[in-house]
């Protein structure tokens, strides 16, 4: 259990597609980690070992009452706690608990050349522009070394990320900003270099200048 | 709530074993136990009480509370508030708030609960400061009050609470002082019996950044003459000799002097809490002299959770949706074969 941030964009918010609407029935199930009843030694900050997840007491449930808020609480008994080691152990423990999301989140699969010359990366709502314009390269002008990974997870990344990007020699990371994903991957994997194509006008990519861009990176 | 038999408690039980950091002679300590003193009076079940905060010196007091208890956003404990009430209408919930974090902060939620009138109490802890920010002037503040951040003196006309909240419409309102435990214990009981949202101002003293911001009011050599407390049914009398009340001369209250120009006890207004037209009312929390506390107001009202009751109700009886699918593929959708 932890809140999830979800990025939209301009591009997403005012596009269209037709999209099949699922039965409630074909949706995964939620489960939610909710004690329902006092057992000997439960504490509230107790964490699920595999994913660091607490239990969730909620208020009407005999015998787990406990407060909850914005001060450091202790790992275990959840109360205030000014114990700077307990605090250095939470901020790390809280941390890991979001690294293993990637548990639950796919690997990431690249389209097109699964190695070769040039990786093209985008995230958001550019997958139209940046897949047809590496589709374009693929197909049409012959460049099988050109693959295309689109990332729909930004923190934590998929846990395959490195070895996606260990496969190419070029790695172009396309964006409508000023480079803010570009520089969560530098700081995520030193010693690779991360070329950058950025557009801040305002407008989508253009295929002519993805293509034109691609191109001169490759030939 | 249920009817099933509750545990006998004691004010301890409500006490929680946390260290609590308020400065030494806080009227905060007063109201923590006069609150743990009030809860084993309301026939509650321990597990069915939530303190919920916001920020603030005052929102430290869930911790110190073993109850539920969440340490909320700054000025958003009403909307946190809300959602716990709405998804277990069983539970007494306690909105814990300071003048800050209710009405600069979060003066929208704070407003909007009010008017709402959802199944909650509100205990304002009032002290005309921005105590944990260590003295900043906060939206009680008085005009030409020297603060940190008014060190010329402030120039802002602050909210008297009770008056924003009974703009808002607020069916219960009480003010009592930080140094009356006894009072206060049972406005906190009648609070809860209340159905609705009811709002207790608590006027309490910040021995470190406004120290004596009420002591005309609450100091026991002067409260009995500056203070007029009210009680449902009874004339508006007060001061040291009992000698003293208060009459409606034209649109303004009057204090008179009985036994002077023929005054009696008969002539004095008698309080109604439970009248809806809050003029009285009104005029009663804006009065300087005396300072009107106890309850000033307590209409008994439709809570929002009976009208959301009834609406769901009306809607399901109704609706062509019988289940989550139906409305998923409700309206203009299509197939593509």
């Amino acid at each position: 259990m932890t809140p999830v941030i979800l990025l939209t964009d301009g591009y997403i918010a005012n596009g269209s597609a037709p999209w099949k609407i699922k039965s409630i029935d074909d949706m995964p199930e939620i489960k939610n980690n909710i004690i329902k009843e006092k057992k000997p030694n439960w504490h509230p900050y107790d964490r699920d070992e595999k994913t660091l997840a607490r239990t969730w007491a909620i208020p009407g449930t005999p015998g787990l009452e406990h407060r909850i808020g914005g001060l450091e609480k202790d790992k275990v008994t959840g109360n205030v706690s000014y114990v700077p080691e307990n605090h250095e152990y939470m901020t790390k423990i809280r941390a890991e608990k979001i690294k293993r999301v990637e548990n639950c989140i796919p690997e990431i699969k690249p389209e097109y050349a699964q190695e070769g010359d040039l990786l093209v990366i985008g995230w958001g709502g550019t997958y139209g522009t940046l897949h047809s314009a590496v589709k374009q390269l693929y197909d049409e002008y012959g460049y099988k070394n050109v693959g295309y990974a689109h990332f729909n997870y930004i923190n934590p990344l998929p846990k395959n990320t490195k070895e996606l990007l260990s496969k190419y020699k070029k790695i172009l990371v396309c964006e409508l900003n000023n480079g803010q994903f570009a520089n969560v991957l530098r700081m995520n994997f030193t010693g690779i270099e991360f070329l950058q194509f950025n557009k801040i006008q305002g407008l989508p990519f253009g295929n002519t200048e993805l293509v034109q861009k691609f191109k001169q990176l490759i030939d | 709530m249920e009817t099933t038999a509750v545990k006998q408690y004691t004010f301890k039980d409500f006490a929680s074993d946390q260290e609590v950091r308020w400065c030494p002679g806080c009227d905060d300590y007063v109201i923590l136990r006069s609150m743990q003193k009030a809860l084993p009076e309301m026939g509650l079940k321990k597990e069915d009480v939530v303190f919920i905060s916001g920020i603030g010196c005052s929102s430290r007091f869930p911790y110190y509370m073993d109850t539920y208890g969440m340490h909320g956003i700054h000025g958003r404990a009403p909307a946190i508030a809300t959602g716990v009430k709405l998804a277990n209408p069983k539970l007494s919930v306690w909105v814990i708030t300071g003048d800050g974090d209710a009405m600069a902060i979060g003066g929208n939620h704070f407003i909007h609960v009010i008017r709402r009138n959802l199944d909650l109490n509100i205990v304002l802890f009032n002290n005309e400061i921005y105590g944990l920010t260590k003295g900043q002037f906060s939206p009680t503040s008085l005009v030409g009050q020297k603060t940190k951040s008014s060190p010329y003196g402030n120039t802002q006309p602050p909210f008297q609470p009770g008056e924003l909240a009974i703009g808002s419409q607020a069916r219960f309102f009480a003010r009592i002082g930080g140094n009356n435990p006894k009072d206060m214990t049972d406005i906190f009981i009648e609070a809860e019996k209340f159905k609705g949202t009811s709002l207790i101002e608590v006027l309490q003293n910040c021995v470190i950044f406004n120290d004596g911001c009420y002591t005309k009011y609450t100091d026991k050599d002067v409260k009995e003459d500056q203070q007029i407390f009210l009680e449902h049914g009874k004339p508006m009398i007060f001061g040291k000799n009992r000698d003293k009340g208060l009459v409606l001369n034209g649109l303004k209250l009057e204090v008179v002097t009985i036994g002077e120009n023929g005054i009696t006890q008969e002539d004095l207004l008698v309080h109604n809490a439970k009248e809806k037209d809050p003029t009285l009312h009104q005029m009663l929390v804006r009065l300087q002299y005396p300072l009107a506390t106890g309850i000033i107001r307590s209409y008994d009202d439709v809570t929002l959770e009976e009208r959301e009751d009834a609406l769901t109700a009306q809607v399901k009886s109704n609706s062509k949706f019988r289940k989550t699918d139906d409305l998923f593929f409700s309206g203009e959708t299509y197939e593509i074969r």
